[in-house]
C-alpha cells in the first residue's frame, strides 16, 4: 500500500477537526487523518479478512484430519482388542475344561430352574 | 601420529550406519575415563567404533587404560599423538581416522546414556538426508548426582548465534564434517560451536532428539561447572559467530554478552520507513504513583529512545479519546502523526488491521498504548532482524511496572498459552540464559511486535474473530505455519503496564475453544519444552493434591498427639 492508496485529509472529518485544529494551533503542523470508510481501504480490509478466514479454515482442516487419524487409530486398536477377546472367549468355550465344567453345572442349573 | 593396531570393528547391523565415537583424551582421572568408555560399551546399539585419541597424556596409567580397553573390544581403537596438540588437533585425528558414516563427540570425562546411539540411529534411519542431530543433556556433579537437565528447543539458529545450545550430544555426517574442513585451529574451547555453525549452514536436515542422551561432568574449571571458567573460549565463540554471520550474509556484529552467551547487534538500514501502529482510547492511569495519559507517554518514549528518522506514528483511536490527548500527540510527533478514528465497538484486531492498512511504512510495529520504552535504540534493535527474509516477526522484552519480567516470548504448553518467565526479576538470566539471549519462540505478544508489511498482509493480519485475547497467539501460529521464524529479542526493553489500559483481560473459555479448534491442543512447546511457569500436568496436580492431603493428615496426627498431651479430647478442635 502506498500513500496514494489512502484517503488522507487534514482533519476534514468533523469528529476530529476540533482536536487537530487545536494541535495545529500549538505545533503549527496539521496531523493527517485517514478515514476508514474509503472504498479502497475497505476492499483491502476485506481481502485481509478473507485471507485470515482461509488460513483459519486450512488450519482447522489439518486439526480435524489429525483428530480423525487418531480416532481411526483408536478404533482400530479397539477392534483388534474386541477380536482378541472374542477369540479368547471362543477358545475358552471350545476347551475341554469348559465342556466338562458345563456338563457338571448344567444339571444343577436345570434343578435351580 | 601412531595408530595402534586394532582388529577391524564389528560391522553395523545390516542397513544401519556405523557411528564413530570420537574422544580426545588428555590426562583425565582414570575413574572418569573408565566411566566414559564403559558408557560406550554399554550402548544398546552395537554398530559403533570408539576412537580414543591420546593427546600426549603425561600419566602412564592413561595409556595403560586405553590399551587394555582396545585389547578387550575390537571396536575400540587408540590413536596416540606424539605430542600434545590440544583439542582441535586431537579431534581432527579422530575425524580423519573415522570409518563411520556418522560421528558422535564424547569428552573424556562425560558419559553417554545407554540408548544414546540407538536413538540417533533410529532417527538416521527415518531420514535419508539427515546431516546433523543434537539431543538433550544433563550434568553429573562431583558427587555423581545427575541434575540440570537441559530440555533444548527444536532447531533454533538465532539461539545458536547467542550460545552453543546444541553442544552435547552432537552427531554429524562424517562426510559433511570433512567437507567443511573439520575442526578449525584457533577456535579452541569453542571448536564444537564453530563446527556446528559451519555444518548447519550446509545441512540438508537437522533433527533434535528431545531426550537426555549425554551426561556432562561438572569438574572445577570445566565449562559444565562454570561458564566463566574459560574466557578464551567465549572469545573464540564470538569469532566463530562473527564469521558465521559473514558467511550467511547477515549484517551484524557478534559481541560478548556475558558468561556463556553472545549478543548480536544488527544495524537497521536508514532507508526503512517504520510505522508504529498504536491503538488507544486515550485513557489515563496511575503509574508509579502519578496519573498519566498512557498513549502520550508511549509515543513520547518511543520517539525519544530511537535515532531512526523515517518514522510514522499511526494512532488508531476510539471516539471517546479526549481531544487534548490528540493535541498532545500532535505536539510530540508533529508531521509524523497519522490519526485513524475508529467508530466501532472495541475490537483490538480490527483496530490494528485498519491501522496497518492506513499506514505507509515498509515495516510495521504493533505497540500498545500502555507501554513505555526503557532502552535506547529499541526500534533499531527490534526491527533490524526483519532484514532476514525468514524472520517473520520480532518481539521485545517487556517488564511490569514492578520491574519484573512480563513477556519474553509466548510458549504453548499443556493446553495453555503462557508468558514463561513472568514475574522474574529484571536481570534474572533465566534457565540456560534464556532471558539474556535472542531466541526463536512460538510467539510474541502483540503489545510490542515488529513485522515486514508484506508479511502482515500475507497472513491476513490479526484475526478479527478474536477481538481481545489470543489474537497475537493466533497470528504467531499463522506466521509459523507460513514458514516464518519468530524472535524474542533480549536487547529492546519496554515497560508494559498491562491491565491498566482496559479493565479486564481475563481470557474467556470461548477464546480458548476458538484457538484450540483452529490450531489444536498445544502439548509441548517447541522452543521452551521446560520453563519456570510450565502449566502442571494432571499427574502433577494429582501429586500436589496427594501431598496436601498427606500434610493435612500429618497436621491431623500432630493435632491428635498435641491434644492427648494437653488433655483435650480428640475431635474437639478449637
Amino acid at each position: 500500500m502506498t500513500q496514494h492508496d489512502r484517503v488522507i485529509s487534514n482533519s476534514s472529518d468533523p469528529s476530529t477537526s476540533a482536536s487537530t485544529n487545536s494541535a495545529a494551533a500549538t505545533s503549527g503542523t496539521q496531523p493527517r487523518t485517514v478515514e476508514l470508510h474509503d472504498d479502497r481501504i475497505l476492499a483491502r480490509h476485506a481481502e485481509l479478512v478473507a485471507i485470515d478466514n482461509v488460513m483459519g479454515l486450512e488450519a482447522r482442516v489439518v486439526e480435524l484430519s489429525n483428530l480423525l487419524i487418531s480416532a481411526r487409530e483408536r478404533a482400530r486398536k479397539l477392534r483388534e482388542r474386541v477380536e482378541e477377546l472374542e477369540s479368547e472367549l471362543a477358545a475358552t468355550r471350545s476347551s475341554r475344561t469348559w465342556k466338562v465344567g458345563r456338563a457338571v453345572t448344567r444339571p444343577l442349573s436345570r434343578l435351580r430352574g | 601420529m601412531t595408530v595402534e593396531s586394532a582388529p577391524v570393528a564389528d560391522e553395523a547391523p545390516d542397513g544401519w550406519p556405523l557411528i564413530s565415537v570420537v574422544t580426545p583424551v588428555y590426562d583425565p582421572p582414570i575413574a572418569v575415563l573408565t566411566e566414559a568408555i564403559e558408557s560406550v560399551l554399554a550402548q544398546t546399539f552395537g554398530g559403533w567404533e570408539l576412537l580414543l585419541i591420546d593427546d600426549g597424556s603425561t600419566d602412564p596409567k592413561v595409556r595403560e587404560t586405553l590399551g587394555s580397553y582396545a585389547a578387550r573390544d575390537g571396536r575400540i581403537r587408540v590413536i596416540e599423538r606424539a605430542s600434545n596438540g590440544h583439542i582441535v588437533a586431537a579431534s581432527n585425528d579422530g575425524v580423519d581416522a573415522a570409518r563411520g558414516e556418522f560421528l558422535a563427540l564424547l569428552d573424556h570425562d562425560d558419559t553417554l546414556a545407554p540408548h544414546a546411539l540407538a536413538r540417533n540411529v533410529k532417527v538416521i534411519a527415518e531420514h535419508e538426508d539427515i546431516d546433523y542431530i543434537y539431543s538433550d543433556e544433563d550434568h553429573i556433579d562431583e558427587q555423581g548426582r545427575y541434575g540440570h537437565p537441559f530440555a533444548k528447543p527444536i532447531w533454533s539458529p538465532e539461539r545458536l548465534r547467542s550460545q552453543n545450545y546444541c553442544c552435547h550430544l552432537s552427531v554429524f555426517r562424517t562426510a559433511l564434517v570433512r567437507a567443511v574442513g573439520r575442526f578449525r585451529e584457533g577456535f579452541d574451547g569453542s571448536q564444537d560451536h564453530d563446527l556446528i555453525l559451519r555444518v548447519s549452514e550446509r545441512s540438508r536436515r537437522i533433527v533434535h532428539i528431545p531426550e537426555v542422551l549425554y551426561h556432562w561432568r561438572e569438574v572445577t574449571g570445566s565449562a559444565a561447572g562454570d561458564a566463566e571458567a574459560k574466557p578464551y573460549a567465549l572469545e573464540a565463540g564470538r569469532r566463530a559467530v562473527q564469521e558465521h554471520l559473514e558467511r550467511v550474509g547477515i549484517a551484524g556484529a557478534a559481541e560478548i554478552g556475558g558468561p556463556g552467551h553472545l549478543r548480536i547487534h544488527r544495524p537497521l538500514p536508514g532507508a526503512r520507513r517504520i510505522s508504529l501502529i498504536i491503538p488507544t482510547i486515550g485513557s489515563s492511569a496511575l503509574v508509579w504513583g502519578r496519573e498519566r495519559v498512557l498513549v502520550v507517554e508511549a509515543v513520547r518514549s518511543a520517539l525519544e529512545r530511537t535515532r531512526h528518522v523515517d518514522i510514522e506514528v499511526v494512532v488508531v483511536y476510539d471516539e471517546p479519546t479526549p481531544a487534548p490527548v490528540l493535541d498532545e500527540l500532535a505536539d510530540i510527533a508533529g508531521d509524523r502523526l497519522l490519526l485513524v478514528p475508529f467508530r466501532e465497538p472495541f475490537n483490538y484486531s480490527r483496530k490494528i488491521n485498519f491501522g496497518v492498512l492506513a499506514s505507509s511504512g515498509d515495516r510495521v510495529v504493533l505497540l500498545n498504548d500502555d507501554t513505555q520504552v526503557r532502552t535506547d535504540d529499541w526500534l533499531e534493535d527490534l526491527v533490524a532482524p526483519l532484514e532476514e527474509p525468514d524472520v517473520g516477526m520480532t518481539g521485545a522484552k517487556l517488564f511490569f511496572s514492578s520491574n519484573t519480567v512480563q513477556h519474553a516470548g509466548i510458549a504453548c504448553s499443556r493446553g495453555f498459552y503462557i508468558h514463561p518467565w513472568a514475574t522474574a526479576p529484571a536481570g534474572e538470566p533465566g534457565n540456560f540464559a534464556g532471558l539474556l539471549i535472542n531466541r526463536e519462540v512460538s510467539g510474541v505478544t502483540g503489545a510490542c511486535a515488529a513485522l515486514r508489511r508484506e508479511v502482515f498482509l500475507e497472513v491476513g493480519g490479526l484475526t478479527e474473530n478474536l477481538p481481545e485475547a489470543f489474537n497475537d497467539v493466533d497470528f504467531s501460529y499463522k506466521l509459523r505455519t507460513a514458514g516464518y521464524r519468530i524472535l524474542a529479542l533480549a536487547q529492546p526493553e519496554l515497560f508494559h503496564f498491562e491491565t491498566l489500559s482496559r479493565e479486564s483481560k481475563l481470557v474467556k473459555d470461548w477464546e480458548y475453544d476458538y484457538i484450540r479448534a483452529r490450531w489444536g491442543y498445544p502439548v509441548r512447546d517447541d522452543y521452551l519444552p521446560a520453563y519456570p511457569n510450565l502449566p502442571k500436568t494432571k499427574a502433577e496436580r494429582d501429586h500436589e493434591r496427594l501431598e496436601r492431603l498427606k500434610s493435612s493428615a500429618d497436621l491431623g496426627e500432630w493435632w491428635r498427639t498435641t491434644s492427648q498431651l494437653m488433655g483435650t479430647p480428640v475431635g474437639t478442635g478449637r
